[in-house]
């Protein structure tokens, strides 16, 4: 009965050894690579509803963005293409119908609705900088501004009517 | 479900905010977003480059005066129209009057939508007009634009006749625009 139960035990013990010669005389590796691409995102965009009733002055509005990019030199750095669904030769519109409003839309690197670089409709823009590269989120705080203007005589010129666009931000690294 | 949700959800699929809202990017290579835009341009319309109309000492009638004025109107449909309503200070009734004290005179009032005194339609104190055309949307408007309408009075013989004489009679016609 004491031999049935050794047997194994010792059978065991031969096998740990074994196996322990073999690792220590042929240690091997396995190397594990990762490539991480140039990532961006944009978020936190929200829509522009405009209903002015001082024509003296330009009407504005806009939208605070947060921008994630990994992109390290320079670090948090993107580039920003804005189009418009009625554009006019790089011209921002909104419409009505056939009837339109050239607008002024502008990109800046915080969120502040400063004028800082403006935008022409499907043609990207330098290098921004600014983008959040540690999280997603923005851990909350926008980083980014979207903003448009119209001038007084560009709503002057216009009737009475609802005029709409949607603009497509497409944030790419390079 | 109970047909109340029913007519909820149905309300809250069709709500604009639900069908125009900004989109958000996803993580990637690129990241796209969209950003709906709207502005409801409303309803507007200005009245200037009017002028006081003096008649002075007058022996010849009917005794007449206008002025040019610019109207502003971003009416859609027609284009550039608008109302008129011009009312008398000292009216009666509808009638438009001139007085000094207890004195009146009634006068004839007219509206012209070009800058001609003719032709013109009767005004009524206090009554708003037939829509007018001619208004101006330009986006260059302003008051030394050139005039497009015209305000225009006249005094008969019949309607000065009774007036003590050596007096002088005084209106302010209150001229308002809307849309």
């Amino acid at each position: 009965m004491i031999e049935k139960i050794k047997k194994p035990y010792i059978l065991h013990l031969f096998t740990t050894i074994i196996a322990s010669q073999v690792y220590a005389a042929n240690p091997s590796t396995a190397t594990v690579t990762v490539t991480i691409p140039a990532l961006v995102q944009i978020s936190g965009l929200s829509d522009i509803s405009l209903s002015p009733t001082n024509f003296g002055i330009a009407v504005t509005g806009n939208t605070t963005v947060c921008i994630y990019t990994n992109v390290i030199s320079p670090l948090g750095s993107y580039f920003v293409t804005a189009t418009s669904a009625n554009p006019s030769s790089g011209a921002f519109r909104v419409a009505n119908g056939s009837n339109f409003i050239t607008y002024n839309a502008f990109w800046n690197g915080t969120s502040s609705p400063t004028q800082t670089t403006s935008l022409s409709s499907g043609t990207k823009t330098t290098q921004q900088s600014g983008g959040n590269s540690a999280s997603l989120t923005c851990s909350g705080t926008p980083n980014a501004n979207f903003n448009i203007s119209l001038s007084s005589a560009q709503v002057l010129g216009a009737s009475a009517a609802t005029y709409t666009d949607t603009v497509t931000l497409v944030i790419s690294p390079t | 479900m109970h047909p109340l949700y029913k007519v909820i959800l149905f309300i809250v699929f069709l709500s604009p905010s639900s069908v125009f809202a900004a989109t958000q990017g996803t993580l990637g290579t690129t990241s796209t977003g969209t950003v709906n835009i709207s502005i409801t341009i409303p309803s507007l319309v200005q009245i200037c480059g009017l002028n006081d109309i003096t008649l002075g000492t007058t022996s010849t009638f009917p005794a007449t005066g206008a002025t040019t004025a610019a109207i502003y109107s971003n009416t859609a449909s027609p284009a550039g129209s608008y109302l008129v309503t011009a009312s008398s200070a000292n009216a009666s009734g509808t009638t438009f009057q001139v007085a000094n004290g207890s004195h009146v005179i009634a006068y004839s009032a007219f509206w012209g939508n070009t800058s001609a005194t003719s032709p013109s339609i009767a005004l009524q104190s206090g009554v708003q007009t037939v829509r007018q055309t001619g208004g101006s949307n330009s986006n260059s408007f302003s008051c030394s634009t050139s005039a497009n309408a015209n305000f225009n009075i006249s005094f008969t013989a019949a309607q000065v006749q009774g007036a003590p004489p050596s007096l002088t009679y005084t209106d302010t016609v209150t001229i308002l625009i809307n849309p």
